[in-house]
């Protein structure tokens, strides 16, 4: 947890669980997918959804959520019924993150190879090496 | 050229300071008297340091005197602490510690799929970028713990590892 906290100074002053123990066989991308088993990134070492354009680009990601059945929406505010994600990026609008939100409103994430926490959306954003700034929303029904 | 830079804002590795310690004696058998005077300056200088948030990075002639498998070692820590919270493999493979790793070379995949056989770890990008190749097939791509095997066959097939 001390890592977290000296990556994301966010984290120190606002809400936060650890729900898992580092485990380095899925990340951020999958675990907002909710798929514990892959590592998913559009690069050649990870999985990333057929017909998809492996590029680190926000449209490749969103289209990722898009064959999950998510689409884009306004906030991130809870919206009952439906599940929500927000994808972060850094200064040059390349990807860094996404996180899920969870049934109580808060977030959950997976932070690379280390542990699933429960947060506040916006303790991860912040620079370097926080994950930079929330670029898009998306929802799908629950 | 001697090159001992600090960082402030990264709290230094007990491991760290061992592989100094280890260093030092080393450097204080081996080495020319002059040299060994910088290093052993160099490396006081660090070690006073260590009580507060501070990072040593050695580096040229003085990483010569660095065992090859502890240097791997060391390179393993400091790739974790600077990215072990990214998802992105190419921001991963990219910091510093990590091209370290690709720049050791063939000596390094011995190393590498011995790390693999202990646990599973993001060094799929080096094994590719030092062997040019990928036994990896597209279909298992994000798999890791199928990307190991297929590596670790792949080191045995190539008798670099047992």
């Amino acid at each position: 947890m001390s890592d977290l906290i000296k990556i994301f100074p966010g984290l120190s002053h606002s809400h936060l669980k650890v729900t898992s123990p580092e485990e380095p066989r899925y990340n951020c991308i999958a675990f907002a997918a909710e798929d514990d088993q892959e590592w998913w990134w559009p690069d050649i070492d990870s999985y990333w959804p057929p017909n998809v354009p492996r590029e680190e680009t926000i449209s490749s990601f969103i289209a990722a959520f898009v064959t999950l059945g998510y689409t884009t929406c306004q906030d991130e505010n809870y919206e009952d019924g439906f599940i929500k994600i927000a994808i972060f990026v850094d200064d040059n609008g390349v990807p860094t993150h996404a996180a899920l939100q969870l049934a109580n409103c808060k977030w959950t994430s997976k932070c690379g190879e280390l542990e699933d926490i429960e947060h506040d959306l916006n303790a991860l954003c912040g620079p370097n090496p926080a994950y930079g700034k929330i670029a898009r929303y998306m929802k799908k029904p629950a | 050229m001697l090159n001992v830079a600090y960082k402030n804002n990264i709290v230094a590795k007990p491991t760290e300071n061992d592989w100094l310690v280890t260093t030092k004696s080393l450097l204080e058998k081996n080495l020319r008297t002059k040299m060994r005077e910088r290093y052993i300056s160099e490396i006081n200088r660090y070690q006073k340091h260590q009580n507060r948030p501070t990072r040593c990075q050695v580096t040229a002639c003085t990483i010569e005197a660095e065992p090859l498998p502890v240097k791997f070692k060391r390179l393993l820590v400091e790739w974790r602490d600077q990215a072990a919270h990214l998802s992105s493999m190419p921001a991963k493979a990219m910091t510093l510690p990590y091209q370290e790793i690709i720049g050791i070379g063939r000596p390094a995949l011995p190393m590498i799929l011995n790390e693999l056989k202990e646990r599973p770890v993001h060094l799929f990008w080096a094994l590719r970028a030092i062997s040019g190749t990928n036994p990896v097939e597209p279909e298992d791509r994000g798999r890791i713990d199928k990307m190991r095997e297929v590596w670790l066959e792949w080191g045995r097939k190539n008798k670099i590892i047992e």
